[in-house]
């Protein structure tokens, strides 16, 4: 058979299989990790706790609705509650000064990891693209609901990653409220979120006009912060 | 007498009904394996042991999120490669990607063994972050190309020449260390 040229040839392979075995020896955190995660947990917990106890202004509050406290899974019913389209405008505006509402006229579209600078991977400009993430209505004293949207006339689909689901592509689609327009709902706790948008399955878009960060691959994610001053 | 080994997803359902002890099983069931990773790929055992505590303390806060709980370990990697990626950063601005060979760690069987080993370890920190990321989760960890691809985020055939690439750049750095 065919020695396909982009993966390794056997040869290396085979090298490759005999450094793997090598480097194949038993590790251990130092004695006390499993203490150590475990009070880690519990200092976010409390953490956390103490964030939400604090009365921070939220969109519902300059709205004048009332946050009421409910279980953490009544959001998703809660969730269901419509507003009529002036509130959204509304709550999307005084939210303006936590989160930042951004326009993409030039994005990058890369693979799910895009090379460090000199790499194999290119940068195309695509048609301008609107992005958003909108913290829409707190529904429980820790967890508020954020509305991500993505304005993308060429997507065919758009999902949402973020250290909240664990950078999974296929954990939050977003549904095409209308065309072109995508949108995601997503409960998260209080503070500060990364996330990025996902276009066809492969292509990493974060907002421009957000706060960013980059990883040592040079991919971009953006920052909403929910919840805190 | 029989020993019964709950699955993980049955774990899980405990920990997100509010049994914090009940992760602890899934602590000791992977801390091991990930500790591994996180050593070999950010080469320092401080940032290692940080980068798995930030990614089980991320995990357990995911955890209700976590779809398919009988994967636990790939969506775990998920959040570990994640997590080692940031850190690297980190170290790279540091620039201290220095290999940290602990005296009490490992129990090499010689010390010419142990003098192999370093010379790994060092031509491995040689490699660009995503050759590294690649070469070990295919070579040390032995796992398959569809599974890094969900792990990792990246494409099957992109993966394939990350790891070309880095096969090639060890041999170059290893001939005749490594026979």
């Amino acid at each position: 058979m065919e020695h396909d040229s982009d993966e390794p040839s056997r040869e290396d392979a085979e090298f490759a299989r005999q450094l793997g075995s090598i480097l194949r020896t038993a590790e251990s955190p130092r004695p006390g990790f499993d203490e150590r995660v475990r009070a880690a947990i519990q200092d976010a917990q409390r953490s956390q706790r103490s964030q939400t106890s604090q009365a921070a202004p939220s969109a519902a509050t300059v709205l004048g609705l009332r946050p009421r406290v409910t279980p953490i899974a009544a959001w998703r019913r809660r969730r269901s509650v419509t507003l009529p389209p002036a509130a959204w405008g509304a709550l999307a505006a005084g939210f303006a000064a936590i989160v930042s509402l951004g326009t993409l006229s030039v994005a990058r579209r890369a693979n799910m990891m895009p090379q460090a600078p000199g790499g194999e991977y290119g940068v195309q400009t695509q048609p301008a693209r609107h992005a958003a993430a909108v913290a829409v209505a707190p529904s429980h004293d820790t967890v508020y609901v954020v509305r991500f949207v993505l304005t993308d006339a060429s997507a065919r689909t758009v999902s949402l990653v973020g250290d909240f689901n664990a950078w999974a592509k296929r954990a939050t689609p977003l549904v095409a409220v209308k065309p072109g327009v995508w949108s995601a709902q997503v409960a998260l706790p209080a503070g500060r979120h990364e996330y990025a948008f996902v276009v066809d399955g492969k292509h990493w878009v974060a907002d421009p006009a957000s706060e960013h960060l980059a990883d040592d691959f040079d991919t971009p994610s953006s920052i909403v912060t929910v919840g805190t001053d | 007498m029989e020993v019964v080994v709950p699955p993980d997803a049955e774990i899980i359902a405990s920990v997100v009904n509010g049994d914090i002890d009940a992760f602890t099983v899934l602590v000791q069931r992977y801390r091991d394996l990930c500790f591994r990773f996180a050593l070999r790929i950010l080469g320092n055992r401080d940032d290692a042991e940080e980068a798995l505590q930030d990614a089980f303390v991320r995990a357990y806060r995911a955890l209700p999120a976590c779809r398919d709980r009988a994967r636990f370990g790939a969506w775990l990697y998920q959040i570990l490669v994640n997590e080692c990626r940031t850190r690297a950063t980190r170290t790279a601005r540091r620039d201290r990607h220095l290999v940290d060979v602990t005296p009490d760690v490992a129990d090499p069987a010689s010390h010419e063994d142990s003098a192999v080993s370093e010379e790994i370890e060092y031509a491995l920190a040689q490699l660009v972050p995503e050759q590294r990321e690649v070469f070990l989760l295919r070579y040390v960890e032995e796992l398959g190309y569809d599974e890094i691809a969900e792990i990792t985020g990246v494409g099957v055939s992109a993966l394939k020449m990350r790891a070309k690439r880095g096969c090639e750049r060890l041999r170059e750095l290893l001939e005749g260390v490594v026979r």
